[in-house]
């Protein structure tokens, strides 16, 4: 299961799973990460401050007024035995995208580079449900792959000041959106008016690691007249 | 409910701070936190707070406010230069690691800093901010934290928990040596193998110049490039306070408590626990080095510091 346990500094050990972004690999991250949550509610250990699963790797860090990596390691490596690949929490979503040129400015650059129509594009996109990889960068940005191989298109050469928030982008292999408004070197095919993140609201961040995600295409009409809260009514 | 005191002015980066916010990195939230721990825990201490309790950081100046309430007490830590004047025009110079009572009108003016960079003033009980994720540090950057998330600012008004203040105040009678210190001791990291011999060699062996982009979020060194053998570039993981990532230009960058999420830079190294609290007291053009120790030493020089950082606690003494 893990490849490989080491420290990262004295407050931090890394579990590698693998070299490989793979959806199979993430799977066994964030089962473990689920695990130790889990065991960390329950106080069945003491001094873990933050587990940041990601493609490959789960980083645990601790602090050092109570316990050691020695302590960490140890247990990690017991729990890991009894895991199981338990995926009962995770949520599918289904993500509105409005595709209007004024929103998706992007859309023409990624013909070219991909030599596929447009509407080609946008088909493959909205048929691909995306697996949510990790959360990072900013408060509730996920990474979502994989986009297939025909839709590969590099990052800008030169990233934009800002990027509209709920900017729906791609990039390589992967899919995102912008919680808030943001400096960005993503192609931008779309926008949605979800909110992903809100730190007032009960649920702050609208996606956890391992959720999978769908788009539905929306005018733009649509897009000014959503409601978040309808849009979290239909969801519970 | 009324305001207790009143920013009139706020200072080069002044933020509402405490020892951090956990547990929701794995949401992008990262876990900000004061940058000199034990001036903060000292600064709650002497007034008799819980070591957790939030107050405001601040750096080279720090801010001028105005007390609103009856009666107020504070305390200054760091090596930190300022007075407190009163309303009859009386001025005196206030010394840090003691507490003082005082009363509605006082200003207490955070002139600057003293050979270093971050200071801390704290309210006996606290300054009433809702927690976000059970802390109230601030993040500017994503907008994190109370105060919308924003750093203090010109005529922003605050208020304390408590609305009145205990008379009897307080000092250490053994304070935090201000020694000046330029070897910081670091763990390997976690991709030492990215880096060519000669690279890892100039990077324990050569002088950096911390930059003047250096802020809660990073120290951007400058010197002897750190030669990479692999891409600039990893899978994205999970940052750690205190790791060294360093870019394609080879001049490292150690991230600091308001590091992002994760990264995808490879680390040279890791800041010891035990040296973090001085590194990033360290003033920008000053030179610094790394010195390569193993994890026992790092652990037990952590346990000296705590052990040290109790002592000066215990050190406390009522002056009047």
């Amino acid at each position: 299961m893990i490849k490989q346990i080491t420290c990262y500094g004295d407050s931090g050990i890394i579990c590698d799973f693998g070299d490989e972004v793979k959806k199979e690999i993430n799977i066994k991250v964030i089962a473990l990460f689920k695990i130790l949550q889990q065991k960390i509610i329950n106080q069945e250990i003491k001094g873990i401050k933050n587990c940041i699963p990601s493609y490959n790797k789960l980083i645990i860090f601790f602090d050092l007024t109570y316990t050691t990596s020695k302590k960490i390691i140890s247990f990690v490596e017991s729990i890991a035995k009894e895991q199981v690949n338990s995926f009962s929490e995770n949520k599918q979503w289904m993500i509105p995208v409005c595709y209007d040129k004024e929103f998706g400015i992007d859309q023409q650059r990624v013909a070219d580079y991909t030599k596929l129509s447009i509407d080609t594009i946008l088909e493959k996109h909205l048929n691909t449900t995306f697996y949510i990889y990790m959360l990072g960068f900013a408060p509730g940005f996920p990474y979502m792959g994989d986009l297939e191989n025909q839709l590969y298109c590099p990052r800008l050469k030169t990233p934009r000041v800002k990027i509209n928030r709920g900017s729906v982008i791609i990039a390589e292999n992967f899919c995102a959106i912008y919680p808030y408004d943001s400096p960005g070197g993503w192609n931008i095919l779309g926008n949605t008016p979800i909110e992903l993140f809100n730190q007032d609201s009960s649920n702050p961040s609208l996606f956890s690691p391992g959720d999978t995600v769908k788009f539905y295409q929306i005018s733009k009409d649509e897009h000014q007249k959503f409601s978040m809260k309808e849009f979290l009514r239909n969801a519970s | 409910m009324p305001h207790s005191i009143k920013i009139l002015r706020e200072g080069i980066s002044s933020s509402f701070q405490d020892l951090g916010r956990y547990n929701v990195q794995y949401l992008g939230i990262g876990p900000s936190r004061c940058m000199d721990d034990d001036n903060f825990k000292l600064c709650n201490a002497i007034l008799h707070n819980d070591e957790n309790e939030g107050m405001i950081e601040f750096a080279y100046q720090g801010p001028k406010i105005q007390i609103d309430q009856a009666t107020v007490k504070i305390c200054v830590t760091g090596n930190v230069l300022f007075t407190i004047s009163n309303t009859k025009g009386e001025i005196v110079q206030g010394q840090c690691y003691r507490s003082y009572y005082l009363v509605k009108g006082d200003v207490i003016d955070i002139q600057s800093v003293k050979d270093s960079v971050y200071g801390y003033l704290g309210f006996e009980g606290g300054i009433n901010l809702k927690q976000y994720f059970q802390s109230i540090s601030v993040n500017p950057r994503s907008k994190i934290g109370p105060n919308n998330g924003e750093k203090i600012k010109n005529g922003d008004l605050i208020t304390l928990k408590q609305s009145e203040a205990s008379k009897n105040v307080f000092a250490l009678s053994r304070a935090p040596e201000n020694k000046k210190k330029s070897v910081i001791r670091v763990l390997e990291g976690p991709q030492l193998d990215y880096f060519s011999n000669e690279g890892i060699h100039s990077f324990f062996h050569t002088d950096f110049k911390i930059t003047n982009l250096t802020d809660r979020m990073g120290m951007r060194l400058e010197g002897k490039k750190v030669e990479l053998i692999k891409s600039a570039n990893i899978k994205s993981e999970g940052i750690i306070r205190g790791s060294i990532q360093v870019p394609a230009d080879g001049q490292p960058i150690v991230l600091l408590s308001d590091h992002q999420t994760i990264g995808g830079y490879p680390k040279i190294g890791v800041v010891i626990t035990a040296d973090y609290n001085q590194l990033i007291q360290i003033l920008p053009g000053n030179l610094i080095t790394f010195r390569k120790v193993n994890i026992r030493e790092a652990e037990i020089s952590f346990q000296l510091k705590e052990a040290s950082l109790k002592a000066m606690i215990d050190s406390m003494v009522k002056i009047n």
